[in-house]
């Protein structure tokens, strides 16, 4: 069995909530085919994809459908983002849902009296530094400034 | 669990890499009625929740039959998630912290990376789940509730987490782990599965 970071992490990563740096330094790691309990982050990413299952059903109108198989074929280029984002920002703030009318303070409490010796699962403590520190750092593309800076050195060698 | 091959997405999938818009708009048929309202309840406003489901289906349309897609599924889920969070975060940021929308990053951040070893299963399969999924969160505590909502809705990172509920990032990373495993065990007990 891994250890309780790395549940952690493949925990974190299916939900979606990592940060961008341990988002990037995960999936890249991921990526090399690196070792991970592949079968169990499989698990937790088929739990997550479940989740919607429970929401009303709502298929889209007739309209919007055509709109969207019209667009979508005659479409291969990626939008930027530019396109995506209306004039008025405030036009698609979302409203406060009902989750976010629950009493903060009430959940905090709650979080900080659950014991965690009640956990399903025993493992040892981790700091998220130390996390960020266990995955390979992405290599910084600075190689394209070097070759032209090089270059110039060699124009101004004596001949 | 079904045999891949024996899954009708998967089919349809292999349809689409041929350019089969009948196919296509099979998918959407299928998948529009669940993937639209997960779309609405993480932007909320209407014309921003029809532009991200295009955009789904776009990408579902370029990029998924170069794709080995083994639970389709899964895999158009998180794909509606993650464009829709994405488009959320934006609405949220100031435009100096955003990153350009371009292939390479929608191929990174938007394209979902699910594990070589997932089960598969096709939505049919899914809609099956929905009271035992049901019954699962409500088995949870409030506050495990919360953060999953949290991550997965709002589209909130560890540290947002952290800060909105003013708990340590470790206790955010342990609360995310418990109440997935929670979920997972209970949606895939061997009495919920035969019943």
């Amino acid at each position: 069995m891994a250890d309780r970071e790395i549940h952690e992490m493949i925990s974190s990563f299916a939900a979606g909530c990592m940060d961008r740096e341990n988002f990037i330094n995960f999936k890249s790691y991921m990526l090399k085919g690196n070792d991970l309990p592949y079968r169990e982050l499989g698990e937790l990413q088929n739990t997550i994809a479940l989740l919607p299952v429970i929401l009303e059903k709502e298929l889209p109108s007739e309209e919007i459908k055509n709109k969207i198989l019209s667009k979508t074929f005659v479409q291969e280029s990626p939008l930027s983002a530019e396109d995506e984002l209306p004039e008025n920002k405030d036009e698609i703030l979302p409203e406060p849902s009902k989750e976010e009318k629950i009493d903060l303070n009430k959940i905090t409490d709650e979080i900080k009296d659950e014991e965690i010796a009640a956990m399903p699962l025993s493992f040892t403590k981790i700091s998220g530094k130390e996390m960020e520190e266990k995955l390979p750092q992405v290599p910084e593309k600075n190689l394209q400034f070097f070759i032209p800076i090089s270059f110039c050195f060699f124009l101004f060698l004596p001949v | 669990m079904q045999e891949t091959a024996e899954i009708k997405e998967n089919i349809l999938f292999q349809k689409i890499a041929a350019g089969d818009r009948d196919a296509f708009k099979e998918i959407f048929e299928l998948y529009s009625p669940v993937i639209f309202p997960l779309i609405k309840k993480i932007v909320i406003e209407e014309k921003t929740a029809e532009y991200i489901l295009s955009e789904v289906f776009r990408i579902i349309w370029v990029k998924a039959p170069v794709l080995k897609i083994k639970n389709v599924y899964a895999w158009i889920v998180t794909l509606a998630r993650n464009r829709a969070v994405d488009s959320l975060r934006r609405s949220n940021s100031d435009s100096e912290t955003i990153d350009f929308y371009d292939e390479e990053y929608e191929d990174f951040f938007i394209l979902p990376a699910l594990s070589a070893l997932i089960m598969t299963f096709g939505i049919e399969y899914a809609l099956t789940k929905a009271d035992l999924v049901k019954k699962s969160l409500e088995e949870l505590t409030e506050a495990q509730k919360y953060v999953i909502h949290l991550a997965f809705y709002e589209g909130l990172t560890l540290i947002e987490i952290s800060k909105k509920l003013h708990i340590p990032v470790e206790t955010v990373r342990t609360k995310i782990l418990i109440a997935l495993q929670i979920l997972k065990e209970k949606i895939n007990a061997p009495e919920a599965a035969n019943g």
